[in-house]
């Protein structure tokens, strides 16, 4: 039962980043050309930013998952740890290809190297990365467990940092888009479809998890009958 | 002082996913000898690894002559008295020499005693100057062996032993020799907590640790052989310093693998940029001449994987006298990369910028480092793939590069 | 345009094949799950130990 649900929010949250894709490739307006290098290529931030605020709620899960682990041992949280880091890791990686599309189009270049959010932001990508490939590389168990909660936990520290540093160290990269002031503002139409996408990358990233969470309970109970057999 | 030198309270570890020890109380005091004889996979080895702290424990806590060791909140202390320490998997780097070994584990306990004698005793004399990986697995045992008992020679004053199998492998000679060695240790006033399925070892034991209980040993033979007195003379301090000095130099680990990275980034680097393109601007500049020692520091701290043979960091680790390194090491070829590069690309050495190398490749070697104890406790560390972490260096190098450039270093 | 054409493409096929790695990665799992519980508990099926850490590991 549980599982049809996680699967049904998975789809529908597939469903609207399709609608999303579609609404902004062909239904959104055209941006003033003066305004941007690339105009067309602006139209990639109604993929990037929903996948920016859904990797960031990824990325909260895993920080929120690691601590519940580390500090009291829950199983739930080290399945949210799991379920996140692998959410992580797809946002994080959808959220730097288009990045890495709309800059080549709109700097020239793919990536900055200055720029501290981008680096940040690549750095979470990475410690996804490494969260998930590191713990399918070990047995399940305490260390394994504490291991890896410990460089989540240290992980998240980047996400404030990633925010205020756009603020104090912005070179190239535009600032936040929401609540960041005066040159973030948005016409309405664009609002919507960047709405859909935010409220379809949710969707999409809560179907994510639960999923996650259910394969990581699912792994356990056949570690936990293998286990039992082994005993026979 | 009281007489009880090694108390774990209320103990539970666990290992994998499974409580190993739960709720576990042991004393051992002055003059016991403890012995764990019950049949494997009963977590023998598991309370020797946390009675010298090697293990996260979730209750209780861990005392050594009655000050905390370690307790279930994480809190850990280097104890006053260091204790000896025979891990089940020897805890010896294979690139060092027998002797090397044994004066470690003689020096972090403060003081030294010829080892002639013993190495002769336990027909390792011959073997003395050999590197530890030369040897057959049972004279590697008696190596560790030594290392966990001869501490109990060191000083007037007796320690805890913490013995996990030290007679596996052991030929019968050398097993009886132990087990008188185990009662003059006793007789000193050691307190030992002996790990064993060997039934020989009942007769050295004066009580046995079973299903939670410490029972006295009631088939106690007393067998001990008159020893010649053991001079004892001052233990040399840097036992870390020096080991780590010892082996990169024997091994030339660090230059092999940082030194050969810095060199082929410096090749690369002058292969390809034109050098009259880099003098007129600055921040590129010191980037390139920085990038060699940048590159061989992020190969990281060559020393972890020689530790990670046989478990020597759990040895290391338990002594809490620190764990050998080679930051000395990537300090010189970070210098050395930084000033080849400079000198390849025929600008004017500037030592600051020199020395900023080696500090770089020092630091850089120093968080990979970190990274990889973090990842020390896994079942497979070397599966874990911290480098993909590294990228969170670049930014640093980055900033490294400006403050440089704006500083007017070069 | 055509560029960007391609991109978008690009990441709907990627995240496509994501999701449906995660359906297939459930589905596989509970295939193992139930043969396993054939192959060993025909006499007493749900009878399943958990071995888990925590106590509030089973569900």
């Amino acid at each position: 039962m549980g599982n049809r649900l996680a699967e049904s929010i998975l789809l529908l949250g597939f469903v609207g980043i399709g609608a999303t894709l579609y609404l902004a490739f062909l239904k959104a307006p055209s941006v003033s050309i003066n305004a941007f290098e690339s105009p067309d290529a602006q139209r990639i931030f109604y993929w990037h930013v929903p996948a920016a605020w859904a990797a960031f709620i990824a990325f909260g899960i895993l920080f929120v998952g690691s601590g519940l682990w580390f500090f009291n041992r829950s199983a739930l949280g080290w399945r949210m740890h799991v379920a996140g880091a692998e959410a992580g890791l797809a946002t994080g990686l959808m959220t730097i290809w288009s990045g890495m599309v709309w800059g080549s189009a709109e700097w020239g270049v793919p990536w900055d190297w200055t720029d501290v959010r981008l680096n940040t932001f690549g750095l979470l990508t990475f410690l996804a990365l490494f969260l998930v490939l590191g713990r399918q590389a070990q047995p399940d168990g305490v260390e394994t467990r504490d291991t890896f909660s410990t460089f989540g936990l240290f992980g998240f520290v980047l996400v404030p940092v990633t925010y205020v540093a756009t603020r104090l160290w912005q070179i190239r990269h535009p600032g936040p888009v929401v609540g960041g002031g005066e040159s973030g503002s948005l016409n309405g139409e664009m609002a919507v479809i960047l709405f859909i996408g935010a409220i379809s990358f949710t969707i999409f990233i809560i179907g994510h998890v639960l999923m996650s969470m259910r394969i990581t309970s699912l792994e356990q109970r056949l570690e936990s009958l293998q286990e039992a057999m082994d005993k026979v | 002082m009281s007489d009880v030198f090694l108390s774990l309270k209320d103990v539970s570890v666990r290992r994998g996913s499974s409580l190993v020890l739960k709720n576990l109380n042991l004393q051992v005091e002055t003059g016991q000898v403890v012995l764990l004889n019950e049949k494997n996979g009963s977590g023998k080895s598991t309370i020797i690894e946390a009675a010298a702290g090697l293990l996260p424990i979730e209750t209780g806590e861990i005392l050594h002559h009655g000050d905390l060791l370690l307790d279930h909140n994480g809190r850990s202390r280097r104890p006053q008295t260091a204790f000896g320490l025979t891990l089940q998997s020897d805890g010896c780097i294979g690139s060092l020499r027998v002797e090397e070994h044994i004066y470690n584990a003689l020096d972090l306990s403060g003081g030294r005693i010829e080892i002639d004698s013993w190495l002769r005793r336990y027909n390792l004399a011959h073997r003395r100057h050999d590197l530890i990986a030369h040897l057959s697995g049972g004279q590697r045992r008696k190596v560790a062996m030594l290392a966990g008992i001869l501490p109990g020679f060191v000083g007037s004053k007796p320690r805890i032993l913490l013995l996990d199998e030290p007679a596996a492998g052991l030929d019968e000679v050398s097993r009886r020799n132990l087990i008188e060695d185990l009662s003059t240790l006793q007789e000193r006033g050691n307190a030992i907590l002996l790990a064993s399925h060997h039934a020989d070892f009942i007769a050295s034991a004066t009580h046995i640790f079973e299903e939670n209980e410490l029972i006295v040993n009631e088939l106690r033979t007393q067998t001990t052989t008159k020893q010649d007195e053991i001079k004892n003379e001052d233990g040399r301090g840097n036992v870390v310093l020096r080991t780590s000095i010892a082996l990169n130099q024997r091994t030339l680990s660090t230059l092999a693998n940082n030194g050969i990275a810095g060199l082929l980034t410096l090749g690369i680097v002058l292969a390809l940029v034109d050098a009259s393109a880099v003098e007129s601007n600055l921040i590129q500049a010191s980037g390139l001449y920085l990038s060699a020692a940048f590159a061989a520091g992020l190969v990281g701290d060559t020393m972890i994987s020689m530790l990670h043979e046989h478990r020597a960091l759990d040895w290391w680790k338990a002594h809490r006298q620190g764990i050998p390194h080679s930051y000395l090491h990537a300090f010189v070829i970070g210098m050395g990369v930084t000033a080849l590069t400079q000198l390849g690309f025929d600008s004017e050495l500037s030592w600051v910028l020199t020395l900023i190398g080696g500090l770089l490749t020092a630091a850089t070697m120093a968080i990979l480092r970190t990274m990889e104890l973090a990842t020390s406790r896994l079942a497979r560390p070397r599966a874990a793939f911290v480098r993909i972490l590294t990228p969170v260096l670049i930014l640093p190098f980055a900033l490294l590069v400006q403050w440089i450039t704006d500083s007017n270093l070069l | 345009m055509t560029y960007l054409a391609v991109a978008y493409l690009g990441m709907l096929i990627s995240i496509g094949i994501w999701t449906w790695t995660v359906f297939s990665r459930s589905n596989d799992l509970e295939q193992r799950i139930t043969a396993v519980e054939r192959h060993s508990y025909k006499s007493e099926p749900g009878s399943v130990v958990f071995l888990n850490p925590s106590s509030d590991e089973q569900e």
